[in-house]
């Protein structure tokens, strides 16, 4: 059952449904038999025919003696075997009984049942009724009316032999019936699952070892398996974007590190070609850290990047930024010192934020490194904070020449750079930023961009 | 001979222009696309060294520009793309060979010198006059066994000369074949230059065979 397709348990479920059904109304069938002979016996007994109960006379001691009509007697006097009838008075005494009737007690409680004697199987009811003087009697004075209990029995064969010889004789239109509705609801089944056997048929053909080998889905005719193929389709068109974005940038990735790796290759290619003095070996030396350096960087960015893809949820902590801007301004000074940038931070708002650390540290710590690469010699770097109901708005200014407008758009996106590579830049540390920003739900945007410097505004959402 | 590059990253350029000249070549490096535009459409040069990505656009710009206005200069493209694409465009663009960053600086040597040879309808790498021997490949001058003694810079002159044989070198060609452009030199250098030249081959046994033509230049026939 357990590999069993879904058409099939379908198929299974019907059938067995419709031998239930099937069972249930056979069942049904019989046992109506039965109701009708009960209703047949409450007739004959309530017929005019059955005032049986035909007060004839009363004797001397006022006791009263009856008779029963003709109508009735004969039928169950006449019978043999096949029927009989027990006439009890109200006190059990047997009053008169047909000549074969078995020891069958009243029990008006279980007006109708079946009992088994030695000479048969009986279909048993008992009444229990008023006897009325028929007309033209008189009742004797101080007399009451008896009530007398009538036991009917009924050879149950005849009536077990017409429900068994009603079903044999309608069992061959019964199985028919019962195979054209199982052809029927295969056909159903087979329709209504098609759309899903097609899918599951073409998934299980399939060989997801990369998105570019996800097959075309068929199209549906029902709306349940057609919501299904769209929203695969939707899953593989997201699956596919993610895919060829991560391959893109595992492809700039490694370009990006060929550079460095092919500069310390030539140089070291070009310095052990001849004898070299000191100073030449010294100098070729220094160009392969300075490669050596720009491949640490870059690897350093990529495992940030990576690392602030899959960082869990941030953890939020009081920081202040008067004094996060001043650790950062320890950090950066050598390089700020060496361009003589100065750096100003202007702060009039309440300085504590709600934010993650690391990711706080990542963010600006790459704004500020563009910042001071751009930024030209005898310039300054200007930090600024504004407090507002829920959120903590931070501007950073520098006074380099502005993005250009061509990269605007990509401007935090990996790789996407200006003439970067002229400064050292790793093509990747706006795109950190935005990682982290989007991680923190905050929010940047160049509000400024010129060739006397540019302005980026990060807003984060923040309780005081 | 004259190689242009055309490349962005410091260090690589740096090195290749070192590596090169030490070789003999005359070198010229440019770091971006302007200048490689420049620089291309100006002097002739026996080989250009092309990056594709420039901080000011791509350096297959500078291989359209050159087959647009039918200039016949080999181009190696050296670049850290490395797809079949990237070289199927670059081919069909015009260039001449395609080296991948990184790359073995002895291999770059090779293909420079291949390209160059073709250029000059040289098949093979030695070329011999009598009983000078040029091996192009391992950059050596013999007359018969012996191995002359010569700078990478006269071997680069003998060179020319031999692949250009029978034609006058005129002393501004030889120049511009042996001094880049940030080393170009006053014409009569040329002169002391070539005399030291003949010196040395005279000295090793081999007859006399740079001629000097009178306000023309010089030729080997």
């Amino acid at each position: 059952m357990k590999n069993m397709s879904l058409s099939s348990r379908l198929l299974w479920a019907s059938a067995l449904t419709f031998v239930v059904f099937f069972s249930a109304a056979i069942l049904v069938f019989y046992r109506s038999q039965n109701r009708l002979t009960e209703q047949e016996m409450d007739r004959l007994l309530k017929s005019e025919s059955l005032t049986i109960s035909s007060l004839v006379n009363t004797n001397f001691y006022g006791d009263m003696d009856f008779e029963f009509s003709d109508q009735f007697l004969p039928l169950y006097e006449s019978s043999q075997i096949s029927s009989f009838f027990i006439f009890y008075s109200k006190d059990g005494q047997i009053l008169r009984k047909s000549s074969n009737a078995p020891y069958a007690l009243c029990d008006p409680h279980k007006a109708f049942r079946f009992e088994q004697f030695e000479e048969g199987n009986f279909r048993i009811l008992s009444y229990v009724f008023d006897v009325q003087p028929e007309e033209g009697h008189v009742l004797p004075p101080n007399s009451t009316i008896p009530r007398l209990c009538l036991v009917v029995g009924n050879d149950e064969g005849p009536y077990r032999e017409l429900v068994r010889k009603t079903i044999l004789s309608n069992m061959p239109y019964l199985i028919g019936i019962f195979t054209a509705a199982l052809f029927f609801l295969q056909l159903i089944i087979r329709t209504l699952t098609a759309d899903l056997s097609n899918l599951s048929q073409t998934l299980a053909n399939s060989n997801f070892s990369s998105t570019r080998s996800f097959p075309k889905l068929p199209l549906s005719k029902t709306i349940e398996v057609g919501t299904i193929v769209e929203k695969l389709n939707l899953v593989h068109r997201q699956a596919t974007q993610v895919y060829e974005e991560a391959l893109l940038f595992m492809a700039r990735a490694a370009h990006q590190l060929k550079t460095p790796v092919a500069a310390i290759q030539a140089t070291y290619d070009v310095l052990v070609r001849k004898e070299r003095s000191r100073d030449e070996l010294l100098e070729g030396l220094g160009d392969i850290q300075v490669g050596i350096r720009q491949m640490s960087q870059l690897t350093l960015k990529l495992i940030s990047s990576t690392r602030i893809k899959f960082e869990s949820k941030p953890e939020l902590v009081p920081i202040d930024l008067k004094r996060f801007f001043e650790d950062q301004k320890k950090l950066f000074q050598y390089r700020a010192a060496l361009k003589n940038i100065s750096w100003i931070v202007e702060n009039s708002s309440p300085s504590i934020i709600l934010a993650d650390e690391y990711l706080i540290t990542e963010i600006f710590g790459n704004l500020i490194e563009n910042a001071l690469l751009y930024t030209p010699a005898h310039s300054s770097l200007r930090i600024s904070w504004l407090r507002e109901i829920g959120t903590m708005t931070i501007y950073l200014s520098d006074e380099g020449p502005g993005f250009p407008p061509e990269i605007v758009e990509h401007l935090f996106e990996p790789f996407h750079r200006g003439d970067e590579r002229h400064v050292g830049g790793s093509g990747l540390g706006l795109s950190i930023v935005k990682n982290a920003i989007d991680m923190l739900e905050a929010s940047i945007e160049l509000i400024k961009s010129g060739k006397d410097g540019s302005t980026l505004r990060i807003k984060f959402n923040s309780p005081e | 001979m004259r190689i242009l590059i055309i490349e962005d990253q410091n260090l690589i350029g740096k090195a290749l222009q070192k590596g090169l000249i030490e070789e003999g070549y005359a070198v010229d490096w440019v770091d971006n696309l302007v200048d490689g535009l420049h620089m291309s459409s100006e002097i002739e040069y026996d080989t250009m060294v092309l990056d594709i990505m420039l901080p000011d656009g791509s350096g297959l710009d500078v291989l359209k520009s050159l087959r647009s206005l039918s200039h016949q200069t080999p181009v190696i493209i050296l670049s850290a793309k490395d797809t079949i694409a990237d070289k199927a465009l670059a081919f069909n663009l015009g260039t001449d060979d395609y080296l991948t960053k990184p790359f073995v600086f002895e291999e770059l040597l090779l293909r420079i010198g291949a390209l160059i040879r073709r250029k000059y309808q040289v098949y093979g790498h030695i070329i011999q006059i009598g009983s000078l021997h040029l091996d192009l490949t391992a950059r050596i001058a013999k007359s018969g066994d012996e191995v002359l003694k010569l700078t990478a810079k006269e071997f680069a002159v003998l060179e020319l000369f031999l692949l250009k044989r029978s034609k006058i070198l005129s002393r501004q060609k030889i120049a511009e074949h042996i001094y880049s452009e940030a080393a170009q030199q006053e014409s009569n250098v040329i002169d002391v230059f070539i005399n030291r030249l003949r010196r040395k081959l005279e000295s090793s046994g081999l007859d006399p065979m740079i001629e000097t033509v009178r306000g023309e230049g010089y030729v080997i026939r």
